[in-house]
């Protein structure tokens, strides 16, 4: 699977490229989009809860505060959903170029999961950016920063990648999957914090994998701490465990698969 | 070189997704699906240089088998080798973006089918001079029509100079001008060693492209052989099993002439040209006994100058009762062009309905108004099909490849035309009378 992927790199570059540029084809700022709806989003949430409802977070300043936890979880968790949803597409979506070309299939899968790394990337920019103008300046920490995202960029490719099997075979994962993001996003604690919660409620949020991403992201940006050992393990283990558990199911199924599309 | 070894294909066919998910769920133990078998079987070798036909009415599995081959989908069963790069033109335009220019979609698919950048530089003039978009070469793919898209991917293709290549219909679009520049690529790109599998329903196109042929039936390969043959066997198949009515066929019934005018059944098999016959097929229903062939001058020859006749005196058997027959003639030229075929049906003339036992002779004489050359011919009985399609017939006895005619010609004298054959034309004369002005020079 690897080395199909790195044969195709160039494509699944440049048409995840393609597609952040043509996303917004047609209106008139284009590309600019990319950048302005993470930014208004950041800004939405910085104005609402620094202004309107206030929660304080010990370690950052005052004002501000909750509204950089806020976006440390949520703009990754929107890349994160992003690329399960689209991933998960990515088979039925592409079944024209499927059908008739030889292009292995988890090409596509890496090519969406590509696309919505580039506008994390943009996304993570604006937001270490504004932190900076709202005097919560960048630790050494932050420097993991950039593995921490492509490792839950890789759980969400793997994610993705087997549930993109499935859904090809049974098309209602597809919806069953817009629903489940909304739960799950509300099953880790990106717009709560974790010490709200009930405390029954925290042994179950050791089985939500998002969770380990979620909460080194925290640590990261909110806290200006290094990860946990703990946490990193975690982390490996589901950004390298999916994508094998997709590569399976894709062999297994890869005979039928063109079949059905 | 392409290799193919006992390839099948087997489609799943579920009634609907929870089949397919409750015989998962029990491990394959509780069998759900239907099975068809797209193909079953499929063995055949096209040597390097060789192009082989592929036909079949809709449904036989001839795109399944290209797509197995391209490897857009996985067989079932048996395997197939291709030696050199695979160039499939199931492919094209495909991969275009529509918000692209047609230069830069080129570009593009050069970088989807892993080639060098280089690779298209060198050879981006000549592709836009064949494809002959003018402006449009620089615009976006969105807005050209489906011809123009065709053909600037057919450019791009066959100029990519493939070792394999492997196309399906669109040979036949765009207009005809499009098609012989096409058609002409073609050949030259097959001429230079490249080996080519051809499925197409433009059973002409297969005649003059390949060599040989495979008749593809219901997932099975019914025929492997000569092209032309093929063809022909092709259209026994789509109107085998249908009853005819004799009422479509307005046709005049054959002036019976007196015994005394035709040869006689025993002149015909004694100078039977058909001893030699290979190619053969056909119900049989009406057997082709023998067939004889003299010159104007009642020699026996297959030699003939060019707009002098041939005679061809056929005899014929029927096994069966038969209903409005027809006996017929093809001609090929060297390129396995059909330069003419026609039958005592599309002259206008009914042959006699046979019962069985009777046997019948016909004369056929046929004016070679072609270039001069070596020709193929091939001799025919059908009955017509009852599809109300006049043009097909169901074919009961047809020797293939007889010949070769050498049509001759005096080649120190101006020939009588040039081309294929020749078209009825005259000519008249008149001088313009002009008025006179005076005085203007």
């Amino acid at each position: 699977m690897i080395v199909s992927i790195w044969n195709y790199r160039k494509f699944i570059w440049q048409s995840a490229w393609r597609d952040l540029r043509h996303r917004y084809a047609g209106s008139s700022m284009g590309f600019l989009w990319n950048v302005i709806n993470p930014l208004f989003q950041i800004a939405l949430y910085t104005l609402v809860f620094s202004q309107l409802m206030v929660i304080r977070i010990a370690s950052l300043p005052s004002g501000f505060g909750f509204a950089i936890y806020l976006c440390a979880g949520l703009i990754p968790w929107i890349g994160f959903s992003e690329t399960v949803s689209r991933c998960t597409n990515s088979f039925v979506d592409n079944a024209n170029y499927l059908r008739k070309l030889a292009i292995p299939e988890q090409v596509f899968v890496a090519q969406n999961a590509g696309s919505s790394f580039l506008s994390l990337m943009i996304g993570m920019t604006m937001l270490v950016g504004i932190c900076c103008l709202l005097g919560h300046y960048p630790a050494w920490s932050w420097l993991c920063l950039p593995a921490v995202l492509i490792l839950l960029q890789g759980f969400g490719f793997g994610l993705g990648l087997f549930l993109g099997v499935l859904n090809t075979f049974f098309r209602d994962i597809s919806q069953v999957i817009g629903l489940f993001l909304q739960l799950w996003f509300w099953a880790t604690p990106i717009v709560y914090t974790e010490n709200i919660l009930p405390s029954w409620f925290m042994k179950w949020l050791l089985l939500n994998p998002a969770y380990p991403f979620i909460h080194s992201l925290h640590a990261v940006i909110v806290d200006k701490a290094w990860p946990a050992a703990g946490t990193w393990m975690g982390m490996l283990f589901l950004a390298f465990g999916l994508p094998l558990l997709g590569y399976l199911v894709l062999r297994k199924l890869r005979p039928e698969l063109r079949d059905v599309l | 070189m392409i290799r193919v070894n006992n390839l099948s294909k087997k489609f799943k066919i579920y009634a609907n997704p929870w089949s397919r998910g409750l015989e998962w769920a029990t491990c394959g133990r509780k069998k759900l699906h239907q099975e068809f078998w797209a193909l079953r079987n499929i063995s055949f070798e096209v040597s390097l240089g060789e192009c082989l036909g592929i036909i079949g009415p809709n449904g036989a599995g001839k795109s399944t088998l290209l797509k197995i081959l391209t490897r857009a989908l996985y067989p079932t069963a048996g395997t197939f080798a291709i030696r050199g790069r695979v160039l499939s033109l199931l492919e094209l335009g495909t991969g275009f973006n529509p918000e692209l220019t047609g230069r830069q979609n080129l570009y593009n698919s050069v970088h989807l089918l892993g080639l060098p950048k280089e690779y298209l530089e060198d050879r981006i003039g000549d592709i836009e001079v064949f494809a002959g978009l003018g402006d449009f070469f620089d615009r976006p793919v969105k807005i050209y029509s489906s011809g123009m898209h065709i053909r600037l991917a057919f450019s791009l293709f066959t100029f990519l100079k493939p070792e394999v290549l492997i196309i399906d219909e669109t040979l036949s679009v765009g207009d005809v001008f499009f098609q012989q520049k096409s058609f002409a690529k073609m050949r030259e790109i097959i001429s230079g060693g490249t080996t080519c599998l051809f499925v197409s329903h433009d059973t002409a196109a297969v005649q003059n492209l390949c060599r040989q042929a495979i008749l593809l039936e219901r997932g099975e390969i019914s025929f492997l052989g000569d092209a032309v043959e093929t063809v022909s066997r092709y259209y026994g198949t789509i109107a085998s099993g249908r009853k005819y009515d004799p009422s479509f066929h307005k046709t005049d019934p054959a002036d019976g002439k007196p015994a005394h005018e035709l040869m006689s059944r025993e002149e015909i098999i004694a100078h039977n040209i058909l001893v030699k016959s290979k190619n053969r097929h056909g119900s049989g229903a009406l057997e082709i006994i023998a067939a004889r062939v003299t010159s104007e001058e009642g020699r026996d020859t297959l030699q003939v100058e060019m707009l002098k006749n041939l005679t061809f005196h056929l005899l014929l058997h029927a096994h069966e009762d038969i209903i409005s027959p027809s006996a017929g003639i093809h001609l090929f030229d060297r390129l396995g062009n059909i330069v003419f075929a026609a039958g005592t049906r599309q002259l206008g003339k009914r042959l006699p309905s046979l019962s069985i036992g009777e046997e019948i002779i016909v004369k056929m004489e046929l004016q070679f108004n072609v270039q001069p050359g070596e020709y193929t011919f091939s001799l025919g009985t059908s009955e017509p099909s009852s599809d109300l399609n006049p043009h097909v017939g169901f074919i009961q006895d047809r020797h293939e490849l007889l010949g070769p005619i050498t049509v001759t010609a005096d080649m120190d004298k101006m020939l009588p035309f040039y081309g294929i054959a020749q078209l009825p034309m005259t000519v008249d004369v008149c001088k313009v009378i002009q008025p006179r002005t005076e005085g203007n020079l």
